[in-house]
């Protein structure tokens, strides 16, 4: 029972702002790796529950950013991460062989205030769809993680991320860790109370895994995306890109691994080398 | 028996100056910073577990100072519930009817109280706030507004100067003072360990008064007076505002809520989610 666990760093318990890679200050540092630290616990925590509930592996999309946030030296040493820019695909890993897709850190979709921190992949983006239903970050990982016939199971952050994630996976075990008063700020437990809660959310979404329909969307699937600010030229549309207007695109694909590779243009040959090697001795 | 904790830096055991944030980058003000955050969040936690020790059952921290991020949440006490960050939709949100009581850690006195160390009314160009001919700082606006939901102010600790400010306004509360203010930027402090030892002490010692502290309401209509110390206000454009002279401006409201609302055009639609995790909710 291998559990694929994508992770956030805006739904942590105790981070309330965006961070800022650029600010080279003491001060600034000194609080991401702080938070690089709180998330990294909250995730050693998933990770705990999942195991507890029957999980024989947990692997870890190290999803923030620039894909390296989780601070290494703090994981638990049964997980695995990936991590790192340039991905060959949207979620290395996870495919059929996964039992759940589970998620970290997690806030709230675009156009959700007063949700913390709430935005989907940068603030430039007013709303992804896909066949007509509104999605975030995680909601797309969701449906990604159907096609693999692959079940949505948990969800930790923010409230209104959590409520997000329930109706659109009836079933799926949810913890709030904060609740959002506006974007730049909220309400939260303390980060060794959201371990624990973590925890035991984590345990209780083992046990609900065949009961969780997997996310799926009858073909073709359409992908939309819409920007906050006018940002496409309708005559010269990115290659399999469909231009609607200046603030939206369309996606037509066969599924969502077809819609992923025309999204970011990986390659569809792409095999992972664990699938192919075994060393020898 | 929840209780509503509001926190401030100024009025922590072994801060005497202003925090400078964004104009000091040295590395000596940023050490000095990290640690009077953990003084910070020692003082905070041991006001939870003096509280917790007579008889709440649930503290929501307001980390109030500054940029609202100051607690050092890594040496905080776990039981708390801590609310932080910028544009909030109120002052003290959550703070209402369904708290016990009511407090300030880390207290400093209000504008204008000679002596004092770090005091001041919310910014330092404020010279005064007075509520139906009230002067009252921080802490007095923090009772009224809970006085409005019937909600005592039972625990204020900080400056000595604070401490009495709030004795003089509320007959019965718990104080803890852990430094005396000499100057605006002189103190005598008391160590860390006794301040904090102090605090647990006066924390569990207002939880066994509540009951005997009269929340301190004001009465409606509420008549606002906000004195600055420089030309502010211009009297061609008021806003909702009476403009007096350029230091002075007046407003009335009909409680102090609303007033709140009308000073600060906090978002009036803002409700908490109340959000219950589905497997969490009991079956009916
Ligand atoms: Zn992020
Ligand atoms: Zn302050």
């Amino acid at each position: 029972m291998k559990i694929y666990v994508v992770t956030d760093l805006e739904g942590v318990a105790g981070v309330y702002q965006w961070e800022n890679r650029e600010d080279q200050s003491l001060e600034n540092m000194e609080r991401r790796l702080r938070q690089r630290r709180w998330l990294a616990q909250e995730v050693n925590a998933a990770a705990d529950g999942f195991f507890s509930g029957g999980a024989t592996d947990v692997w870890v999309n190290d999803g923030h950013g620039p894909g390296y946030t989780i601070d290494m030296s703090l994981v638990d040493s049964r997980l695995r991460i990936f991590h790192g820019g340039q991905r060959p695909d949207y979620c290395t890993g996870l495919d059929e062989t996964c039992a759940g897709l589970a998620s970290v850190g997690t806030h709230a979709k675009a156009e959700t205030p007063p949700g913390n921190l709430y935005h989907t992949m940068g603030t430039s983006i007013r709303n992804y769809s896909l066949n007509g239903i509104s999605v975030g970050e995680t909601g797309y990982q969701a449906f990604l993680a159907g096609h693999f016939g692959v079940p949505f199971i948990f969800c930790a952050g923010d409230a209104y991320a959590c409520r997000e994630m329930e109706e659109l996976v009836p079933g799926c075990v949810t913890v709030a860790v904060k609740e959002g008063l506006s974007r730049l700020s909220a309400k939260t437990v303390h980060p060794l109370k959201s371990r624990e809660m973590i925890r035991q959310g984590a345990e209780e979404a083992m046990k609900r895994i065949g009961d969780i329909e997997p996310l799926k969307l009858d073909p073709p699937i359409v992908f939309r995306c819409e920007f906050v600010e006018p940002t496409l030229d309708p005559d010269n549309p990115p290659p399999d890109k469909r231009v609607i207007d200046t603030h939206t695109f369309e996606i037509e694909a066969g599924d969502m691994v077809d819609f992923m590779n025309k999204m970011y243009g990986f390659d569809p040959d792409y095999t992972p080398v664990w699938k192919t090697y075994r060393p020898v001795n | 028996m929840k209780f509503y904790m509001m926190t401030d830096l100024e009025g922590v055991a072994g801060v005497y100056q202003w925090e400078s944030g964004s104009t000091d980058t040295s590395l000596e003000n940023h050490e000095r910073r990290c640690r009077q955050r953990i003084w910070l969040a020692e003082e905070v936690s041991a006001a939870v577990d003096g509280l917790y020790a007579g008889g709440a059952t649930a503290v929501l921290v307001n980390d109030g100072h500054g940029a609202g991020y100051t607690i050092d949440l890594d040496h905080l006490d776990p039981r708390a519930v801590i609310i932080h960050g910028q544009q909030r939709p109120f002052w003290l949100p959550f703070l209402d009817e369904t708290c016990a009581a009511t407090g300030l850690v880390g207290a400093h006195a209000k504008a204008g109280t000679e002596g004092a160390n770090l005091y001041h009314t919310m910014s330092l160009d404020i010279r005064d706030w007075q509520f139906n001919g009230i002067s009252l700082g921080e802490m007095g606006l923090q009772a009224a507004i809970a006085g409005h939901y019937g909600v005592p102010f039972a625990l204020c600790t900080g400056d000595a100067h604070a401490c009495k400010q709030a004795e003089d306004l509320i007959p019965g509360v718990v104080t803890a003072p852990v430094k005396y203010g000499t100057s605006r930027l002189s103190a005598l402090s008391c160590s860390r360990e006794e301040a904090c030892n102090r605090i647990r002490a006066a924390a569990e010692q207002a939880m066994k008064v509540i009951d005997d502290i009269e929340p301190f309401k004001l009465q409606s209509p509420v008549h606002f007076r906000d004195e600055r110390v420089e030309p502010t206000f211009d009297e061609e454009d008021p806003g909702e505002f009476t403009v007096l002279d350029a230091h002075t401006r007046e407003m009335e409201a009909d409680d102090i809520i609303e007033l709140m609302y009308k000073i600060y055009s906090y978002p009036r639609d803002w409700r908490p989610l109340n959000f219950q995790p589905a497997w969490l909710r009991k079956s009916s």
